[in-house]
């Protein structure tokens, strides 16, 4: 197995005047090529694990290293070069055109009083070509849907250069279309060799994507491993509190995860 | 629009700030013709570098106008409004609302206390003048320090620290008007907050402009940094920009380039928010051309206004004043044309 590039070792957080950690004890490691999956309901704690990995929360417990060094020792333009980050799609407060909005992800490139080169518009260009959005390139940041932004979002995090792209519940408010869209993206850029860390609150997308799960429950504590170990019934209803199938679809050749519904009164 | 036509725009919003400066140095109760300003202004440089003098066309009386009167005046307006216009932008870019203005984090409540504390004593206009600008540094230096007495470093916190202290130095401001003496104290402290330039002397300016210029270079070097702010701290975080420094820095030229116009002519509001959103207007939301228009469009309006001050009748008008019935009907045209989003 390659080296991993982002290793999560007993990580422990708790707010600050908080007793009760907002998890405890998480494990798990990436590499290249990885796909790892964060199952978990509504204020289980998915995004504070997300900013300690980001480097925004630093006063946990464990460790996090990356490329096998302490997280909290790696200045920020050297982080932003190892490992680059996609957060919910928004709109952004102003308004650039996509070319100029993805260039930023050249930022760790570029110094503190430099501004983009030709030669940094030109690798942006490759990542707009990349994700097939030329259409888009002149446009403003703020007149495309959602779908299109979030794959804006991806090409800049590409533009980065960084072989760990994390991203945060990126299906959230996209059509069906879309978030499959999205997900193929995700897919292809893991077969190039880039590991991949996202959270999500669709069980079928991390059966789509086929790749490792962390499943973060009420208590505080992530069960990590492979989809079929990982990923039954029995932890998925537990998880969201509700009556659910995992059914396998043979014309599929896969699982998939449904609710059961409100029966009727016998 | 290319980044090339952006450049063109450039270059064309400094031609008009010449021209204005210039046309501006010419109007006045005592008229000078435009021929006569530029062979006074270029006989300055052809004697004072190439020891080689022009042919004097003009008398004593235009020399002493437009070399000690309106070209210092006319200078500091261009520093007071291209400092009030970038200051504005700058802090738009790093907390991430257009609606923000450069006394947010309280310099000119606090260049104001300074300035009527030194009113209050009878000092000479100099101690008025950096009492102003010590005010003025006090004021963003507290705001700055209350976040981290809580060990909360978002920029909401800044914000609000910003409004504490304002709120706090315009009730010492108060106090300051309700025990001076009505008849001098109270006209001249409450002229002072209205903002004039009509007693600035050339060393006046001397004294603020090698700080404001290297202020200005600053701003203007970090200006697609100020882009990367404004998407948020995690995400400017997540492309590996130090949020902290590069806001500290920012904030630390746009006080010296407020504080050092308040200094120079008391308050003026509106211009820091008006002119940027002008000149998004105008030439579009990336502050790596945003930040120079506001800088040269600053300028130019600052001129005018003070022309406008000293011309519109026998005596001068305040310049907050003019800027205020001047800049709310644009601001007004420019939520019509929908280019500030208010959710």
């Amino acid at each position: 197995m390659a080296e991993p590039i982002l290793e999560v070792r007993d990580l422990t957080f708790s707010y600050e005047g908080f007793s009760t950690p907002v998890f405890r004890d998480i494990s798990f490691s990436v590499s290249p090529g990885d796909i790892f999956v964060i199952l978990g309901a509504n204020g289980a704690g998915k995004s504070t694990l997300l900013n300690c990995m980001t480097g925004i929360l630093t006063q946990y417990r464990g460790e996090i290293l990356l490329h096998g060094r302490p997280l909290r020792q790696i200045p920020i333009r050297e982080r932003a070069l190892m490992m680059g980050y996609v957060p919910q799609v928004a709109v952004p407060t102003f308004n650039y055109t996509v070319r100029d909005y993805v260039v930023m992800g050249r930022a760790p490139h570029i110094g503190l009083l430099g501004t983009p080169s030709e030669e940094e518009y030109a690798r942006a260009d490759a990542a707009i070509r990349e994700m097939g959005i030329e259409k888009l390139s002149s446009k403003l940041v703020t007149r495309i849907s959602g779908g299109e932004r979030q794959q804006v979002q991806i090409a800049r995090v590409l533009t980065q250069g960084a072989n760990l792209i994390i991203l945060d519940e990126p299906t959230n408010h996209l059509d069906f279309g879309n978030q499959l869209k999205i997900l193929d993206i995700i897919k292809s850029l893991s077969e190039q060799g880039l590991a991949i860390i996202l959270t999500t609150h669709m069980p079928d997308h991390a059966i789509l994507l086929d790749g490792r799960i962390g499943i973060l429950d009420h208590t505080g504590h992530m069960t990590a491993g492979a989809l079929r170990d990982v990923l039954t019934e029995s932890a998925l209803k537990q998880l969201y509190d509700t009556d659910l199938r995992l059914l396998h679809i043979d014309e599929l050749g896969r699982d998939i995860c449904v609710a059961v519904g409100r029966r009727k009164a016998p | 629009m290319s980044h090339r036509t952006k450049r063109w725009m450039l270059a064309g919003f400094a031609v008009v700030l010449v021209f204005v400066f210039l046309i501006c140095l010419c109007v006045g109760r005592f008229y000078v013709p435009p021929l006569q300003t530029a062979r006074i202004l270029f006989n300055c440089l052809a004697e004072g570098i190439f020891h080689a003098p022009l042919e004097v066309t003009w008398n004593d009386s235009m020399e002493s106008i437009i070399l000690n009167v309106r070209f210092p005046r006319l200078l500091a307006a261009v520093l007071v409004g291209a400092g009030l216009s970038v200051s504005g932008a700058a802090y738009q870019g790093v907390f991430k609302n257009p609606l923000v203005s450069p006394d947010l984090l309280g310099v000119s409540a606090g260049a104001t206390v300074g300035a009527s504390l030194a009113i209050l004593l009878g000092c000479a206009s100099t101690l008025i003048q950096l009492s102003a600008l010590a005010g003025g540094f006090l004021a963003v230096f507290i705001t700055v320090s209350i976040p981290k007495l809580f060990r909360n470093n978002s920029s909401t916190m800044l914000v609000l620290a910003g409004i504490i202290i304002a709120g706090f130095m315009s009730s010492l401001q108060s106090l300051m008007k309700y025990i001076a003496d009505p008849e001098v104290e109270l006209s001249s402290i409450v002229f002072w907050t209205m903002g004039s330039l009509a007693s600035i002397k050339m060393t006046d300016v001397l004294m603020v402009a090698p700080a404001m210029l290297a202020a200005f270079v600053a701003v203007i070097a970090m200006r697609w940094r100020v882009n990367l702010l404004s998407l948020g701290e995690s995400e400017a975080l997540s492309l590996g920009v130090h949020v902290s420094r590069v806001r500290g820095l920012l904030i630390l030229c746009s006080t010296v380039l407020t504080a050092c116009s308040v200094c120079m002519c008391g308050t003026i509001g509106w211009i820091g928010l008006v002119i940027p959103h002008f000149s998004r207007l105008i030439i579009g939301e990336d502050n790596r051309y945003m930040i120079p228009a506001s800088v040269l469009l600053g300028a130019s309006f600052m001129v005018i206004v003070d022309t406008f001050a000293r011309n519109l009748t026998g005596s001068e008008i305040p310049l907050s004043i003019i800027t205020g019935v001047l800049g709310t009907p644009v601001f007004i045209w420019l939520l019509k044309m929908q280019k500030v989003r208010v959710q």
